[in-house]
């Protein structure tokens, strides 16, 4: 596999040792996983189609063969995503009165796990600003069964439903470099311009969301790349900026801390709390998340 | 074209016609409130009927569960799981969903124990309607 050098640079910087470990890993395809889409089935039983449990979600498994064409598919028994896709709304953990807030939601897995956990009380405000990612958010809630989410079509910059929320997930929009095992052609779009880019947007839409989080709210932020610029610095201007704290997050599993410095520069405190997961960690896509409560 | 929430008495009514029809539980609505566009009855949380969004654009809430006085597949999928099912075999299944005739009979074609759509009379044996 061919990184365009910066990040390659990169990466070499932040894994040191682990870096060809890491690279091996990345030449391979992810492990097929889904989630038993508990609205509609008891994860027993589908044990069937289990492989092995993901360690951050009761109701998700590494699977023994694909599962995208499958009748459970159809049925909506079960959602097939990548692992590291279910540890956000996991770490958000939502509860059934809750008023949640999915500011980039489309496809819709993560808002139909919301929904599960949530056992399809309270309400998710589920929004995407593009029209043709959100025909694939309604079908894919649909076709889950999900009866409390609104569907929403704003600029999540300019989003401002006059409410605030209990929680708010935001799985921004980034430069993709965690996907490069399942999409190697991302890395041809990639670049430290893409990555400014996406790091100002993420932080407008970070800022949006604090403005509208409950006092003692909390925010989950998660992205699918590896740019300190895009995870650590938007976490680091959401705690200076706009007063977020960071939470630890918690679980038995492969991790690596968030980077508490780069390029000389040194991220708020607590920033160790964060979690990076690469895909050598736990066979997954590679991976961003920090918890933040207001 | 403006929502009109269903109240208990006409929600009550809708789930009688259900289970007079298809053998289904009358409480298959119990927790979600339900409202009424057109021709179209949507099932949603209560919460989510609640929630005043000025100056959003609502795209929709809830999932549509009946359609021109049907019920619709993904309303069958989450809400008609206590119907009388007829379960169908993984390779029945597959051709009933690629739309063939299936030897059996039965208004709801299942598998897993889960419906998955409504089915007619066809050849002798049932067909996806």
């Amino acid at each position: 596999m061919h990184l365009p050098a910066e990040l390659d640079g990169s990466l070499r910087l932040m894994l040191g040792g682990e870096y060809d470990g890491f690279l091996e890993c990345c030449g391979k395809k992810p492990r097929e996983s889904y989630r038993v889409n508990t609205l509609k089935a008891e994860v027993e039983e589908l044990s069937d189609l289990a492989a092995e449990e993901i360690p951050w979600c009761p109701a998700g498994f590494y699977s023994k063969k694909p599962l995208g064409c499958t009748i459970e598919h159809f049925l909506g028994l079960i959602y097939v995503e990548d692992a590291s896709s279910m540890l956000p709304p996991e770490v958000l953990a939502p509860g059934p009165e809750d008023t949640v807030l999915d500011l980039a939601a489309a496809p819709g897995g993560k808002t139909t796990h919301l929904a599960a956990l949530m056992g399809n009380r309270g309400c998710i405000i589920a929004n995407d600003p593009d029209p043709r990612r959100l025909k694939t958010l309604r079908f894919n809630l649909n076709r889950l069964g999900v009866a409390n989410a609104v569907v929403t079509s704003s600029d999540g910059i300019r989003f401002k439903p006059n409410m605030l929320f209990d929680r708010i997930l935001l799985d921004a929009p980034c430069s993709n470099g965690g996907q490069l095992r399942d999409n190697p052609e991302a890395l041809t779009t990639w670049s430290k311009s893409k990555v400014k880019r996406c790091s100002e947007l993420q932080k407008k839409l970070i800022g949006n969301a604090a403005s509208m989080l409950k006092k003692d709210g909390v925010l989950v932020y998660s992205t699918c790349t590896f740019s300190p610029e895009e995870n650590e610095g938007v976490v680091d201007h959401a705690v200076e900026e706009h007063g977020l704290t960071i939470e630890p997050v918690n679980g038995c599993y492969k991790k690596h801390a968030g980077l508490t410095e780069w390029n000389a520069r040194r991220f708020a405190k607590g920033m160790e709390d964060t979690v990076r997961l690469y895909p050598h960690d736990n066979d997954t896509a590679g991976f961003y998340l920090a918890k933040l409560r207001k | 074209m403006k929502a009109k929430i269903l109240n208990s008495r006409d929600k009550k009514r809708l789930a009688l016609n259900l289970a007079e029809e298809y053998g289904v539980s009358k409480d298959l609505f119990a927790g979600l409130e339900l409202y009424q566009i057109g021709g179209e009855i949507w099932a949603a949380s209560r919460d989510c009927l609640t929630r005043e969004l000025p100056g959003v654009r609502i795209d929709s809430a809830g999932l549509q569960v009946m359609r021109a006085g049907k019920p619709t597949i993904h309303g069958i999928q989450l809400l008609f799981k206590s119907a009388e099912l007829t379960e169908l075999t993984p390779e029945e299944a597959e051709a009933f969903i690629r739309g063939e005739t299936i030897g059996k009979k039965g208004l709801i074609a299942s598998y897993r124990r889960h419906p998955l759509a409504l089915a007619k009379e066809k050849d002798g044996g049932m067909a996806r309607a």
